[in-house]
């Protein structure tokens, strides 16, 4: 009964327009005050969640993608990998998908890899006829690799609160990531090959093709090797985003030459808007957990799931039931930092490796992401495709079939993402 | 004296983006000197940490102003103007509310601090109230701004909002 | 009337401090008859360890369970306990714990300064440290290698013994020495086992540098508020609970160490030379305690001392 009664409490306050960081502050504050618990923990759980080594990735890596962003990265990586792959039957789609992964290596965040890759890929498809929203779909689903393939926001934040390992949450994306790819492309090729009212693109000729990759190259270079870094333990996740900074400032300062001063402080302004929303909702979420903690509310629920489910794959359907429902409202940072929490007694209960869970509740956060009527990468598509939003939906669902199925993949073979960072 | 609040919020929030960036300075220069020379410092991390206390809850005040917290408007969007500067005051006395609660208990926790001498007994050592003094400071700021804002909406309407973006 | 205790815990309930919480759960509640109710925040819900000291000083929470050094940040003398080589075996700890003795007495009675009464202290067993390859003999084996820390006082010692110390939280420890990110650890030994470290390092060297202590604090005013009857029975349950997990520990230990060596994992004990080395090249630490850590830094450094004649 409290529990049905906070949830509504809360989404009433983030459907009247509270931020949702001053929400879960907000709420938390309340249920603290009417339990009678000390509003000590207000502060005190604000500075806790802050004050965090880890969380300092978050900056870092925003501010590296923003820097290579405004250096124009984006449309090079598009350009070269154009020119190798786009004349092939779907070449375009296919193009479009590397590219996003090759960007979600070196971003953290979903929203800037849909908005970096569409922006350049959104017109070039739709002028060489592929269907809008096809394009569209392709594009929102194909940013979410960003949170997939290491850096990632949602897995450093995840990390943080399970105190699990954030570099194996990295290594562990990799291969879900690999294999999202691939089931995007086949269904792009097979998609391409029914679809008869497109125009392949023109054969590339070796000089372009060498011109582009040497664009790119210097941007490829840096993102292996800040994962080779993370890799092979060189450096904490937090001083792979500071070293992935500082070598993207040399890939678009002396190398390309596209970072000017104005660009630079609006990277650093930009940089600065993002964490602050994410590190105020990270903040808000301690206060709120700390006083359903006090309610007894995660614990009551674990031991409900406990009681009533036996088996790991009863308990994966129901979380990707819950979790696929609660996506279509709420934003993705905040299911991490209410779920989690309420999920992990069981989850330790049922044996589950806490770091696939971490893959497959992004995988999950993926799905939020792309479904209406809240999900940011829909909301971008839609800025930066000029579409309407039941366009950029309806394009987007195979996407989500795909994705949902790479979720049973990892179910069933854990290896694909547990391999990487525990066996190889 | 509006302005001034804005202005304020905007310097400070500016000076939290290049304290994002000094960050990024200061741990390149750590894996340096772990890696090449065998020196790690004692200084990096805990200075880094401190840093981002305050660049963060020193950015919420500028966020505010230009409406990119991260917020719902689904159903926002949809509001008659009238209803929506009803809406819009709501949500900014919600936030000075709040603001207040958290400068007066996080007074009360770095004066703790600061009146026993506490310090983080980490390497480095510093007193605990150095980053402590972030929450009552910053959410003071916070509070001011909304209800800057506040009286904007009150008195201007709903109509001429920043519209906040997307980019998170 | 009924009392409630809520105690904030970094650790999970199945560690040895978690079941040691949940016995004096057990114990208080039969003993009071249910007057007295306990809830049990574990893994760090809502504190983490360096948070306790506030938090129950300041009555946001009636009690924590928090590692001693972390006191070091309002009372520096704990840091006693952290002097390296000085409580290396457990004779010395048990001399050193015992409710009279001169180590803790005034330790109990400055933490009691900010806020907290210690109700009682929780063994966790002696700080050794990891390798690969060869074990840690003499500073000279620490000479350009990182070493995994986990405060400043260990960290001042492994700099003072020519080591390079790295600040590694627990959850990174085990990919940090996977993948060679430190190249030495410094841990208590119950973790070789609970973290299954011997999957990623193959040597311990039992340095019992250190001794690592958990106390169970509970705020002061709050106790002042409690009626006698209830008082007593917990300390009467502290009591109980504190005595379990201190005659637990040496079998804890032992427990490790063998999950250890059947999965591997060679057990290099110090010779009394290798130990004076050690000592020799630990002076400054004692130095910069002594320097940091005022009137009653001394007062317990040298009853520490008496204890070892
Ligand atoms: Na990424
Ligand atoms: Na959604």
């Amino acid at each position: 009964m409290t529990t049905v009664l906070i949830l509504l409490a809360l989404f009433a306050l983030l459907l009247v327009g509270v931020p949702v960081a001053f929400t879960l502050t907000g709420l938390g504050f309340g249920l603290l005050f009417f339990g009678g618990f000390s509003p000590l923990m207000v502060p005190q759980g604000l500075l806790s969640a802050a004050d965090s080594f880890v969380l300092i990735a978050v900056p870092l890596f925003l501010l590296m993608s923003n820097v290579l962003l405004k250096g124009g990265v984006g449309r090079d990586l598009f350009a070269a990998v154009q020119a190798w792959v786009g004349h092939w039957p779907g070449g375009l789609a296919i193009a479009t998908i590397l590219s996003c992964g090759i960007f979600a290596a070196i971003s953290g965040s979903s929203v800037a890899t849909a908005a970096t890759i569409g922006t350049v890929a959104i017109p070039e498809m739709t002028s060489r006829g592929y269907p809008r929203r096809f394009v569209l779909g392709l594009l929102a689903a194909g940013g979410t690799l960003g949170i997939l393939i290491p850096p990632s926001i949602p897995m450093i934040v995840y990390g943080v609160i399970t105190e699990e390992s954030i570099i194996a949450l990295f290594l562990a994306g990799v291969g879900p990531g690999l294999l999202l790819m691939v089931l995007f492309i086949a269904w792009s090729v097979l998609y391409a090959s029914f679809a008869a009212d497109y125009q392949p693109s023109p054969r590339a000729t070796w000089d372009e093709r060498r011109r582009t990759a040497i664009r790119a190259f210097p941007t490829v270079l840096l993102a292996a090797f800040v994962i080779a870094g993370i890799y092979m333990g060189i450096f904490t996740p937090t001083e792979a985003a500071a070293i992935g900074f500082l070598g993207s400032l040399i890939v678009v300062g002396p190398v390309l030459r596209t970072l000017d001063w104005p660009k630079f402080r609006d990277a650093v302004a930009e940089a600065m808007t993002t964490t602050v929303a994410i590190l105020l909702i990270v903040a808000g979420a301690k206060v709120f957990g700390k006083a359903i903690t006090l309610y007894r509310i995660p614990q009551d629920i674990s031991l409900f799931l406990s009681e009533h489910i036996s088996t790991a794959g009863m308990f994966v359907l129901v979380v990707a039931l819950v979790l696929l429902v609660m996506g279509l409202f709420l934003e993705s940072l905040s299911m991490i930092l209410i779920m989690v929490p309420v999920l992990s007694g069981a989850l330790m209960a049922l044996g589950i490796d806490p770091i696939w869970f971490g893959v497959f509740f992004v995988i999950m956060i993926e799905c939020a992401l792309i479904t209406p009527p809240v999900g940011l990468n829909l909301y971008v598509i839609q800025a930066v495709g000029k579409a309407s939003m039941g366009e950029v939906a309806t394009g987007v669902l195979p996407f989500l079939v795909i994705m949902l199925a790479s979720a049973a993949i990892i179910f069933w073979w854990p290896a694909v993402a547990l391999y990487i960072p525990f066996r190889l | 004296m509006l302005r001034v609040i804005d202005a304020v919020s905007r310097t400070v929030g500016t000076v939290a983006g290049w304290a994002y960036f000094a960050t990024a300075l200061m741990l390149g220069y750590e894996v340096v000197m772990r890696y090449v020379f065998i020196a790690p410092t004692i200084w990096a991390e805990e200075l880094a940490r401190m840093l981002l206390v305050w660049a963060t809850f020193g950015g919420a005040a500028i966020l505010l102003h230009r409406r990119q917290h991260i917020t719902i408007t689904l159903l926002t969007d949809h509001l008659s103007p009238r209803v929506r500067q009803v809406q819009e005051v709501f949500v900014l006395l919600f936030i000075v509310a709040l603001a207040a609660v958290i400068v007066y208990d996080g007074t009360g926790i770095a004066y703790d601090s600061f009146h026993r001498g506490r310090t983080t007994g980490s390497m480095l050592d510093l007193p605990a109230w150095w980053s402590q003094a972030s929450l009552p400071v910053c959410f003071a700021l916070l509070g001011l701004q909304a209800l800057v804002e506040a009286l904007r909406v009150a008195v201007g309407g709903a109509e001429n909002l920043p519209r906040g973006s997307v980019e998170h | 009337d009924t009392t409630t205790l809520r105690i904030t815990l970094q650790l999970p309930l199945k560690s040895h401090l978690g079941e040691n919480v949940s016995l004096f759960k057990q114990k208080v509640e039969e003993i009071s008859g249910g007057d007295i109710k306990v809830e049990i925040y574990d893994s760090a819900q809502l504190y983490k360890d360096n948070e306790v000291p506030q938090a129950v000083g300041s009555g946001a929470i009636e009690m924590g369970v928090a590692s001693l050094t972390r006191y070091v940040g309002d009372v520096p003398a704990v840091d006693v306990f952290y002097m390296p080589f000085l409580l290396n075996s457990e004779d010395l700890v048990r001399k050193a714990v015992a409710q009279d003795s001169p180590v803790r007495g005034p330790l109990d009675e400055a933490i009691l300064e900010t806020g907290a009464r210690v109700l009682w202290w929780q063994a966790y067993g002696g700080s050794v440290l990891l390798s690969k390859g060869e074990p840690i003999r003499t500073p000279a084996d620490l000479q350009g290698k990182k070493v995994r820390v986990f405060g400043k006082t260990l960290g001042e010692w492994i700099k003072a013994a020519g080591g390079a110390p790295t600040m590694v939280s627990g959850s990174e420890q085990y990919i940090a020495y996977q993948r060679g990110t430190v190249d030495v650890g410094m841990t208590g030994v119950s973790a070789v086992d609970s973290r299954r470290l011997w999957e990623v390092m193959d040597t311990i060297t039992v340095t019992n540098n250190a001794d690592i202590e958990f106390i169970v604090v509970v705020n002061e005013q709050f106790w002042q508020g409690l009626p006698e009857q209830h008082r007593a029975w917990i300390n009467e349950a502290a009591l109980f609970a504190e005595k379990d997990v201190r005659d637990r520990m040496s079998s804890i230990e032992a427990a490790s160490y063998k999950a250890g060596r059947e999965n591997g994992m060679t057990v290099y004990e110090l010779s009394d030379e290798e130990v004076a080395a050690w000592e020799a090249a630990a002076q400054p630490v004692y130095d910069q305690f002594l320097a940091d850590s005022g009137e009653l830094g001394a007062k317990v450094l040298e009853a520490a001392r008496a204890l070892k004649n």
